[in-house]
């Protein structure tokens, strides 16, 4: 798979197939941009033959948030939910403590998610995290955040490792295939994607594997040839002393195609023949041949007759009891291929190659067909099924997602801004576009004239949490004066999302106007292309709707006093943080 | 008019050829968003077979200057 063709056929996809409804519907989760793996996971999953894949993406480093709502995340609840977090993205580098306690947050809120959800968690190991030392140092002395990564990923692996529905992808593993290639400075600094394509090519094609296995049952039964497949030449003509099978080419190449069979016998797969000839002409080879792999004992069916072979693959799949759905064929001769595609259309149908060098790769070509995760729905099913009843029943006892944000220990700083402060604030006014009510910006000397006009605030937010700080992420510009304060700008970080504080900044501004006398707050939304997250913000906030704005948009309003409080878990502090 | 940059564009964000021009930038196209900028960038640097510096990254508002900054790379479209 490369890099221009995945993308192309993902697209080309995506244009055929508008409007289809999905036979599979993927979630992704990562605290790093993971955008870059949906056309190579597409174009995975559409080679193996999954009609119309839905892949969605949950907002960046939401990964605690997704697993404990993935309806909100991804708008419906996935078949499949993959998850990825990197280490440096959940807590501050050098803080080992920390960096285990973000963990720890993490582990629990995919411990409730595998309680909570039907489909299948793929979690991806995270990568070794980047050393911040470096020279002699960084090989001689490793950091303790290096511990911290052993530690999560062990964590990970026992707590996670022997579960049904849930598998691992060792993203370490693809980036220490891929060497310095893995990496993209320009777009980690750019963009917070610290990886190159290639590595999203390798993640995007290994998930789409992991997905294959778990929906496609593994086929069951390799259905042969002889002549010309198993060993070279016409056993009726050329004779048991005749046949091409031993150490020498050509008879190696048959040779090393017949251990790979052998192989597959062993791995638990069934053998059988559906083969031209006479019974009397076949046994003997299988018997008593020096140079044959295959014995006689390793063929479950054999059927040695002139019949169609597609009646002979029927009545194999319906003494193996399995479906023909479950039947590899493999032959040399383009017409039975053509015949067994015709008549018996859901079975695999391998075409032997010409080139002879080229037939001991045809399975190994094809061992994707084989492919079992370890353990298998059916292995754990009903040990799950007992589990599953105990979990249900305790998890009124399990995490909410209040209580993870309880734990975070969120502080709010809400105040005016000093002089030092209005770079940021400008700052924050021209470049916020998506989580941004009125989308209205102001040069620094606009903004400054705006807090000097009489009756105007400007509100300043700064947010914190027990790993790190956010810094100053929120503003709302009031005009607040009368009977109802205005809302004219108000405008959030993304970075902060998810986290209820844009309800802190909002129940502080209706408390600031009831004090204040005031007996209504009101607000615009104007839409943007980029501002659809904040359309519904009022209306959640309790505000009534006032009316359409001609040009576009709506009015709301508040009435004072309100029922409008900070969350519980919030820490509302009136001041710049020290 | 289209070319391989325009087709480029339209196929990355998944609009019609005849919607962009060298005029068209993210405050006029409403798919061109910070995760399609990455997209492009990937898709640029792929198809022209070029690197991009994050100087030239950042000054890419709109598809006429992505024009320049290729033919100043010798890549005229």
């Amino acid at each position: 798979m490369d890099v221009v063709g995945a993308k192309k056929r993902w697209r080309d996809h995506l244009r055929s197939s508008a409007g289809v409804d999905a036979d599979i519907t993927i979630g992704l989760s990562a605290s790093f941009t993971i955008d870059p793996v949906i056309p190579f996971l597409g174009a995975a999953l559409v080679d193996e033959r999954y009609a119309s894949p839905d892949i969605r993406n949950a907002d960046y480093n939401q990964v605690v948030q997704t697993c404990l709502n993935p309806q909100a995340a991804f708008g419906v609840v996935p078949d499949i939910i993959a998850i990825a977090f990197r280490l440096e993205d959940i807590a501050p580098a050098g803080d080992p403590d920390a960096l285990e306690a973000a963990a720890a947050i993490i582990l629990d809120a995919i411990d409730r998610l595998r309680r909570s959800f039907d489909g299948a968690i793929i979690c991806a190991l995270p990568p070794r995290p980047d050393a911040v030392t470096f020279g002699l140092a960084r090989f001689a002395h490793p950091e303790p955040a290096l511990s911290a990564w052993h530690r999560t990923t062990a964590r990970l692996l026992e707590r996670f490792g022997a579960l049904d529905r849930f598998y691992f992808l060792d993203l370490d593993a693809i980036i220490a295939e891929l060497g310095t290639a893995a990496r993209d400075e320009r777009k980690r600094l750019l963009y917070r994607q610290p990886y190159a394509e290639a590595f999203y090519l390798k993640a995007g094609f290994f998930l789409g594997r992991i997905i294959r296995a778990r929906t496609f049952e593994a086929k069951k039964c390799l259905v042969l040839d002889c002549d010309n497949t198993l060993w070279g030449g016409v056993i009726g003509e050329d004779g048991i002393g005749g046949v091409q099978i031993g150490e020498d080419f050509p008879g190696s190449a048959f040779r090393e195609f017949q251990r790979q069979a052998k192989a597959l016998r062993d791995a638990g797969v069934f053998l059988a023949l559906s083969t031209k000839n006479n019974p009397g002409d076949v046994w003997p080879v299988f018997d008593s041949h020096d140079g044959m792999i295959l014995r006689r004992s390793d063929i479950s069916v054999a059927k040695i007759n002139w019949r169609p072979k597609s009646e002979n693959l029927k009545e194999i799949a319906a003494e193996l009891n399995i479906g023909l759905d479950a039947l590899v064929f493999v032959d040399d001769s383009p017409f039975e291929i053509a015949e067994v595609e015709t008549h018996a259309p859901q079975v695999t149908c391998l075409q032997a190659p010409k080139e002879l060098s080229e037939l001991p790769g045809l399975l190994r070509a094809h061992a994707h067909l084989w492919d079992r995760l370890v353990i298998t729905d059916d292995d754990r099913k009903r040990v799950e099924r007992m589990q599953g009843e105990l979990d249900r029943r305790s998890l009124a006892q399990q995490l909410t997602e209040e209580d993870f944000l309880a734990q975070l220990g969120l502080k709010v700083f809400i105040y005016q801004p000093d002089k030092a402060d209005l770079a940021r604030v400008t700052q924050l006014i021209n470049k916020t576009n998506q989580f941004n009510v009125a989308t209205k910006r102001y040069a620094q000397e606009e903004v400054d004239a705006f807090i000097a006009a009489r009756g105007n605030r400007l509100y300043c937010m700064s947010v914190s949490d027990k790993f790190g700080e956010y810094g100053l992420v929120g503003v709302a510009m009031i005009e607040g004066e009368g009977a109802a304060w205005k809302i004219d700008n108000f405008l959030m970080s993304c970075r902060v999302l998810g986290r209820g504080v844009e309800t802190t900044l909002l129940a502080k501004i209706a408390t600031d106007a009831a004090a204040a006398g005031a007996r209504a707050v009101n607000a615009v939304y104007l839409p943007t292309l980029k501002n659809g997250l904040v359309v519904d913000l009022f209306k959640r906030h309790g505000f009534s709707h006032a009316g359409d704005i001609d040009t576009g948009g709506d009015r709301w309003r508040l009435k004072l006093p309100s029922t409008l409080n900070k969350p519980d878990y919030v820490e509302l502090v009136d001041q710049r943080p020290a | 008019m289209t070319d391989r940059l325009i087709e480029l564009f339209a196929d990355e964000l998944m609009v019609d050829a005849t919607s962009l021009n060298d005029d068209s930038n993210p405050d006029t196209v409403e798919q061109w968003d910070s995760l399609a900028a990455m997209r492009l960038v990937a898709a640029i640097e792929e198809t022209f077979t070029v690197n991009l510096s994050t100087a030239e990254i950042m000054k890419m508002r709109s598809i006429g200057i992505v024009r320049t900054v290729l033919a100043g790379k010798g890549v005229s479209i």
